[in-house]
């Protein structure tokens, strides 16, 4: 079975973020491969363990912060890994990068591809959908459990769904975007850091794709950003029980919401 | 000159604190609290393979480079400080003489299931009466039937109540003092070697640490380990220097959490109406700090550098250990002053921080001693 896991890299979750200027965002230096897309990598190495002949690949679109997360990808045990495209793309939009992404994975033909259910930055949880729509391919979304069976073209998925689990059942090719709770990511061994630590990461620039003449920014604009409202101060009623409910009507009165 | 890390190495510092971050910091605590080895971490980590970190691969290690090893060191110590020093102890000193000067059969029966974490080893230089000033070393190894007999006692070994070997320092001629020392390989189980109690220590609490006793323990030949006797110091400056440099490392990462727990407290605490963050005082304390211990681990991996780059270090290394270590007391104080009372509940890190720290003061050479050393360094100096 071939397989394709596609992943980002994404500020840390501690990383302070800071509203630069509408157009700009202020992110401090420290990034991760996006937790939703350990899982989908993960979840691929477990196909593997129970068919081991399957072929993984992971891809990475964007710049030097992708070859970041495909170096993570090798440290967890992925051998083959692409990174497609350059700097360009790191303010492309959402459908530009599923259309890039597609276009790659038209000439790998896997059977299935896996993401995470959405990036630890912006958390759109577009791009997968996105890219099963330009390979004409189902997909299924925050998918927790996986059963394939390759030689019978046919794989079982649980999906969950408001705290209920909906089992479906789908044909390859099939593109998922990984759930929390699909596959439990490694903490990688220290000999698969120091290959991940000197892996050549091959880069495939978009000049070798075969790319229409799309806009890069043309159908989702970021118009700018704004920080949110600061919270109201919070009163706290002092008075225990049952008095503290007159207390509660008297502030109410006295800030003019009754 | 350069002073940026190689995307390669930032990458490592990024794979060890997601392990570190993930298998040992949801423990500190319990770490701390029990003062109990923690055995099953250990193993993991072990199977992760960072055990052998600094030895060669054909004995299962990975033979990083000095600065590598010295990120890991500093990034475990973000963990927990008990936990980093029986894995150090394991990586460095307890086996650093047996990769060296071990016998193939010994490294084999020793160092390989070393570095599977099969095995725990610890170095023994401390005694009762001897410390830093190794001159005072009492325990003696007599030559006798083609073998040593080693006869002493060592205090406050890491490890030492639960090592299966231990690289004892001994004297082969009392007489000659400093050039009278050796090394010795002593494993479990040899006739006439036993452990004392275990100590209980105000920080640094999970790497059990206790006494070693030495009663007429027999040992071949080979169980010397470098050439001939009376070369133990010459060895000692070659492991102190990273030793020192090591636990430098280790007190940049313990400032470093004190004084960044402290800083989101500072921004959360609130006094007479506003946070303290904003008054002047709280933040000459951060401002003092970040200069502080800027330097202090610049210095560090300058010293990791020149190690690595086989320069003449030896002074480099005590004033690394000295300037981090000394930051580090006044990091633990500070933070703990921004905590306020905060700081005494044992529900909050600060006091560990402040247990831990003082820790540091002493392993690798107490700063008394270092000083006396830099000192006489400084005033032969001609520039």
């Amino acid at each position: 079975m071939k397989i394709a896991v596609l992943i980002k890299q994404v500020p840390d979750h501690e990383a302070l973020v800071r509203v630069k200027s509408e157009q700009e965002l202020d992110i401090e230096n420290r990034y991760v491969c996006s937790f939703f897309d350990e899982i989908a990598i993960e979840a691929a190495l477990n196909i593997r363990k129970n068919h081991p002949e399957s072929e993984i690949t992971a891809i990475s679109a964007g710049g030097k912060k992708a070859v970041d997360a495909l170096r993570r990808a090798v440290a967890l045990g992925i051998d083959q890994v692409e990174h497609l495209g350059d700097e360009s793309l790191e303010m492309a939009d959402n459908c530009y990068l599923a259309y890039v992404l597609a276009e790659r994975l038209k000439a790998i033909q896997p059977d299935l591809i896996i993401c995470g259910k959405q990036a630890g930055d912006d958390d759109f949880a577009a791009t997968g959908p996105m890219v099963a729509e330009y390979l004409n391919i189902p997909h299924v979304s925050a998918v927790v459990s996986l059963g394939s069976d390759a030689d019978a073209n046919q794989v079982t998925l649980g999906r969950e769904v408001e705290g209920e689990i909906w089992y479906l059942e789908s044909n390859f090719p099939l593109l998922i975007t990984a759930e929390k709770g699909l596959a439990e990511p490694h903490v990688p061994v220290v000999m698969r850091v120091m290959k991940a630590m000197r892996a050549q990461i091959p880069g495939i620039p978009l000049n070798e794709l075969d790319l229409k003449d799309k806009k890069q920014q043309g159908r989702l604009r970021r118009l700018r950003y704004t920080v949110p409202p600061e919270r109201a101060d919070v009163a706290m009623m002092r008075e225990p029980y049952p008095q503290n409910a007159a207390e509660l009507i008297e502030h109410l009165k006295k800030n003019g919401v009754i | 000159m350069d002073f940026k890390f190689t995307e390669e190495q930032d990458f490592f510092r990024s794979a060890v604190r997601d392990a570190v971050d993930r298998l040992i910091r949801p423990r500190t605590q319990e770490i701390d609290e029990t003062d109990e080895f923690p055995m099953d971490l250990w193993k993991e980590f072990a199977e992760l393979g960072y055990l052998g970190i600094r030895h060669p691969e054909k004995y299962g290690g990975l033979d990083v480079d000095v600065i590598t090893s010295m990120i890991f060191y500093e990034e475990l110590a973000r963990g927990s400080c008990g936990f980093s020093m029986s894995v150090t102890m394991q990586i460095l000193m307890g086996t650093y003489f047996i990769g060296r000067f071990g016998t193939e059969e010994i490294k084999q029966r020793v160092l390989v299931p070393a570095i599977k974490g099969e095995k725990i080893g610890t170095i023994c230089f401390t005694e009762d009466q001897s410390g830093s000033d190794l001159a005072g070393t009492r325990t003696t190894a007599v030559k006798k039937d083609g073998g040593w007999v080693i006869n002493g006692r060592k205090m406050w070994i890491t490890c030492g109540p639960i090592c299966d070997f231990c690289t004892v320092l001994a004297t082969t001629d009392p007489e000659k003092g400093l050039d009278g020392l050796s090394f010795f390989l002593v494993e479990k189980g040899t006739e006439g070697f036993s452990t004392g109690q275990k100590i209980k220590k105000l920080g640094s609490r999970g790497s059990v640490t206790g006494e070693l006793i030495f009663d007429n323990v027999r040992v071949p030949e080979e169980n010397l380990l470098g050439e001939g006797p009376g070369n133990g110091v010459k060895y000692t400056t070659d492991i102190l220097n990273e030793v020192r440099v090591m636990t430098a490392l280790n007190a940049c990462a313990i400032a470093n959490e004190a004084m960044c727990d402290a800083r989101k407290y500072a921004r959360e605490r609130e006094a007479f109406g506003k946070p303290i963050a904003k008054y002047q005082l709280i933040r000459a304390k951060f401002a003092n700090h970040w200069a502080r211990y800027e330097a202090a681990r610049l210095f560090a991996y300058k010293a990791a550098w020149m190690i690595r780059e086989g320069m003449d270090c030896q002074y480099e290394c005590m004033l690394a250990k000295m300037l981090a270590t000394e930051m580090c007391i006044s990091a633990v104080d500070e933070a703990s002053r921004i905590y306020g009372g905060n700081s005494f509940a044992m529900e909050y890190p600060q006091q560990r921080y402040f247990r831990d720290a003082r820790f540091l003061l002493f392993g690798g050479g107490c700063h008394e001693v270092l000083q006396n050393a830099l000192g006489a360094a400084y005033l032969r100096k001609a520039h």
